[in-house]
């Protein structure tokens, strides 16, 4: 499967939520999409479902475009934070449903699934907590195999333990059935270790996209003294930097600098990274 | 198995370092099977490719060997290599940081060798 | 594309077959209730008048607009494409009209009965002949229940539509058209002229007359639906 947009643009009245967004994504990956609210993660999913039209630029799923094309948006399963079923059904009828539209829907795995996230088969939607409601979800998807299964936030009101079982049975069935799986998610810590592949997107655009290793490889964390430290990066691209007690740390990305004494080298979590990159300073006026 | 993965280290890096432990440890000999990519990925919830990674690290190495269709087993001087590896990186990993701490808290040359050899010999 | 009308209509018969089955359940329940009244009550006499697609009429005029809403983002979602689902649309109601029919004239046809085998004679329960005259046969008129059912579901899903794709403000503005109309003195005479073409019982009437809503609703349907967000408008 290989998704290509080319200056994709999606504007709500005059509103961009996406504005000039190129991405090329591609092989039987998990792909984390990150960014923060706002920065335009739903409007792309929603559009690689098919589920309205770019305002412009192109976006093609294996050179074909999703919007009213059933081809391609068979092949695709996207789990959304909410309104992904009929309020009027039960847990019985949605899987029903499911086995129906998705080629290659996996029923024992859906039931198995349904009894380790406790569902009850006769439970109306309406009825459902939060967090059963994005168990169904997560069982939806993994149990489809689409070859391109997109999770949006699907873990509202689970609790730790079940997104844990969420992360356990991600990877279970990947492994069973290498596809393409897209996360967009906000607890980057718990699953960074899911993703072969990040993307992060900012305003609309794209921001970075990268493999996990890359991107911790591109990184450097330097700590030690101010002062080394100043002469050390003196004129080179700093993504975020503090100081205290005559001790400074400074993140590089991108940048190549000699291994020196008493400059201590580490790296940062993909977490910190997203949010050196991503975090709007506060500027507090005396 | 059950070393938790830290954060500050490439997971790939960290896979390949545990099953080296466990050689130089003894926990695993020569010709002992070791975990699938996919059990690896599996217990310490990391992507699959992530963990192959760090296998085939070790199998660059040498230190382990696959048999298509069988899985992956530890080679025959697989300790031999690891030792002469974690030897040479001895003094960078451990004895640079550990003199420099020395000379930062002003310790003396002679307290720090007694220390070292008061506690080799007794074992540790 | 027949994979996708399968699919479609298997979606529509899920979310639909309950509320269709609760209306006649009411209705059928409300029948018995007078039918009873009027076999232990002798003084005064019921009479069910042109009744039997009154309240079908009226059921089918709000369904659609439900059930726009609780199938096409649903669908939608789940990949069909919208080409399929206008045609999908247009066989389910050609199907709902098959089955509301069937069923009225099974309802209408079973009271009778039973109003025969008690001999009732205070009860009366009739269906459209009554709005006609004795020359017009039986299947013309039951076809003439067929083509209403038609008429007021297929508009109740465009409204449907409207109200999805537009809006609540502009679903109601539509909607507030029809009475406007009826004031403009000019405006509501053209409209009365046209409704004697689909008027049973009027010399004019004609059931080939029903296609020129038929074509406009579905032309409707189509433009406002080929290229619809699967978010609605709220």
């Amino acid at each position: 499967m290989e998704i290509k947009t080319t200056n994709l643009q999606k504007a709500y009245r005059k509103n961009y939520a996406i504005q000039d967004f190129t991405l090329d994504l591609e092989g039987e990956k998990i792909i984390g999409l990150l960014g923060k609210n706002g920065a335009g993660k739903t409007t792309f999913m929603r559009m690689l479902a098919g589920h309205f039209q770019p305002t412009n630029g192109q976006l093609t799923i294996n050179g074909q475009t999703p919007f009213n094309h059933y081809d391609v948006t068979k092949n695709i399963c996207l789990v959304m934070e909410s309104n992904n079923f009929n309020n009027k059904f039960r847990v019985k009828d949605i899987l029903e449903i499911s086995a129906k539209f998705y080629p290659n829907w996996d029923h024992e795995y859906a039931e198995r699934l349904r009894q380790v996230f406790r569902l009850k088969e006769k439970q109306k939607i309406k009825t459902l907590s939060k967090g059963m409601y994005s168990a169904l979800g997560i069982i939806v998807g993994l149990s489809s195999h689409a070859p391109i299964t997109i999770f949006d936030e699907p873990y509202i009101g689970l609790d730790a333990s079940f997104r844990s079982t969420f992360y356990d049975l991600l990877l279970e069935s990947y492994q069973k059935n290498p596809r393409l799986i897209i996360l967009s998610t906000h607890l980057i810590d718990e699953v960074s270790n899911l993703f072969e592949e990040v993307v992060i997107m900012q305003e609309g655009k794209l921001l970075l996209h990268d493999t996990v290793d890359h991107l911790a490889s591109k990184h450097l964390v330097l700590s030690g003294n101010k002062e080394k430290i100043d002469q050390l990066t003196n004129g080179l691209d700093i993504l975020h930097q503090s100081s205290m007690l005559g001790q400074k740390t400074v993140v590089l990305y991108d940048e190549l600098v000699e291994e020196t004494d008493g400059v201590d080298v580490s790296k940062s979590t993909l977490q910190e990274l997203f949010v050196y990159l991503t975090k709007e300073e506060v500027n507090t006026h005396a | 198995m059950t070393e938790r993965l830290q954060e500050d280290k490439p997971i790939f890096q960290q896979i390949a370092e545990m099953v080296e432990t466990n050689i130089v440890e003894g926990e695993l000999v020569a010709n002992d099977k070791i975990p699938s990519t996919n059990e690896f990925a599996k217990h310490y919830q990391i992507n699959p490719a992530t963990a192959a990674k760090g296998i085939n690290l070790l199998v660059d190495q040498e230190i382990i060997f696959k048999k298509r269709g069988i899985g992956m087993f530890v080679s025959e001087n697989a300790k031999e290599i690891v030792l002469h590896k974690r030897k040479e990186r001895f003094y960078d990993q451990y004895v640079k940081p550990m003199l420099q701490e020395a000379s930062r808290i002003e310790l003396t040359t002679e307290q720090l060798t007694e220390w070292i050899k008061e506690d080799y010999q007794n074992g540790n | 594309m027949l994979e996708q009308t399968k699919l479609h209509l298997y979606y529509y018969w899920k979310t639909s077959w309950t509320t269709i089955l609760t209306f006649w359940g009411i209705y059928i329940f409300f029948i018995a209730l007078m039918f009873i009244a009027a076999f232990y009550g002798s003084n005064g006499s019921i009479m069910m008048t042109g009744v039997n697609i009154a309240p079908g009429l009226i059921f089918s005029l709000f369904f659609g607009i439900f059930s726009f809403k609780d199938t096409f983002p649903y669908v939608i979602e789940l990949g069909l494409d919208r080409y399929s689902f206008i045609l999908s649309s247009f066989i389910s109601i050609i199907l709902y009209t098959v089955a509301m029919t069937s069923i009225s004239q099974i309802v209408l046809h079973t009271v009778d009965y039973l109003i025969n085998l008690f001999s009732l004679e205070n009860f009366e329960f009739s269906g459209l002949e009554i709005a006609t005259t004795d020359a017009t046969s039986t299947s013309s008129i039951v076809l003439y229940e067929g083509l209403l059912y038609l008429l007021f579901f297929s508009f109740s899903i465009l409204l449907g539509s409207v109200f999805f794709r537009f809006g609540l403000k502009i679903g109601f503005t539509v909607i507030a058209i029809f009475p406007i109309m009826m004031i403009i003195q000019p405006i509501a005479h053209k409209v009365l002229d046209a409704l004697k073409y689909i008027a049973i019982g009027h010399e004019l009437y004609t059931p080939f007359a029903f296609f020129v809503p038929y074509g406009v609703i579905a032309i409707l349907l189509y433009v406002i639906v080929y290229n619809a967000s699967a978010v609605g408008n709220n």
